[in-house]
């Protein structure tokens, strides 16, 4: 994977299964976008739509929580608009993968690619250790899987703000 | 007609005012093992215009000691940097000033 930052926004080369990877993930991303908060796993909805501010905030009519949720509800769903964009750009069976993000977007790509990070680490209630943990010691292959997915993401994160 | 004074109106109205121009809520933002440390440098600069020295130092503050507080502003503008550090991620929390 390599990612260079020209003049109308990022340029992010994929190699081999990289790009179907990516496709992938952009797929899941796209349909857990979708689904309405409610019916997310509470551990989910703890990262997604958080309750715990209501600990340290006054939100006895329950008012400023509605307005948080419905906000991040409406910023999840235009970024689902552009996620369907990128997936239509791994259509073309091109090798390398070319995946073009404008600079207006590419605020929106870190925050996805962050959204599906916490998503997983929520959805498997991975701890601080278990994400430190080397991959080889991890023997329950669904975990195995979605830690390379985390640690993949992260790389992906890192070389756009490398390049920014 | 008399004019007609309704003191406990008036004096709700100005510390309804006063309440709304007082910097008095503080944003948090919490530690979690998840968000990457250049990510968070970057939101940091993003959303509250953080040089990058400041964005982090502040990272650094919620990483070793578990939280920072990254803002001390008015309700609303408290509120409006809340909703978009949630949705970019970082978990938040307003604290209102005693």
């Amino acid at each position: 994977m390599q990612v260079n930052h020209l003049e109308y926004g990022l340029e992010i080369i994929l190699f081999h299964a990289e790009a179907s990877i990516v496709q992938d993930i952009l797929k899941r991303i796209l349909h857990n976008y979708q689904i309405p908060p409610q019916e997310h796993h509470d551990s989910v909805q703890a990262v997604w739509y958080p309750n715990a501010i209501e600990e340290s905030y006054d939100y006895d009519d329950g008012y400023a929580l509605k307005s948080l949720h419905s906000d991040l509800q409406e910023y999840r769903s235009q970024n689902a608009d552009l996620v369907k964009k990128w997936i239509s750009c791994f259509d073309r069976k091109d090798e390398p993968v070319l995946w073009l993000v404008k600079e207006e977007d590419i605020d929106s790509l870190l925050t996805v690619i962050n959204d599906h990070r916490l998503y997983l680490a929520a959805d498997n209630k991975l701890t601080e250790e278990e994400l430190e943990q080397h991959l080889e010691e991890i023997e329950d292959p669904k975990l195995r899987s979605n830690l390379i997915e985390i640690h993949f993401l992260a790389w992906l994160i890192e070389l756009i703000l490398s390049n920014r | 007609m008399a004019n007609t004074e309704f003191p406990v109106t008036k004096k709700s109205n100005k510390e309804k005012v006063d309440v709304a121009f007082e910097k008095g809520w503080r944003v948090i933002v919490w530690n979690d093992p998840v968000n990457l440390m250049s990510y968070v440098v970057y939101v940091f600069q993003c959303i509250l215009g953080f040089s990058h020295e400041k964005a982090r130092k502040h990272m650094l503050e919620v990483h070793h000691d578990g939280k920072s507080c990254v803002a001390q502003e008015t309700r609303e503008k408290a509120e409006h940097y809340l909703h978009q550090l949630l949705a970019k991620g970082l978990k938040t929390t307003l604290e209102k000033v005693d």
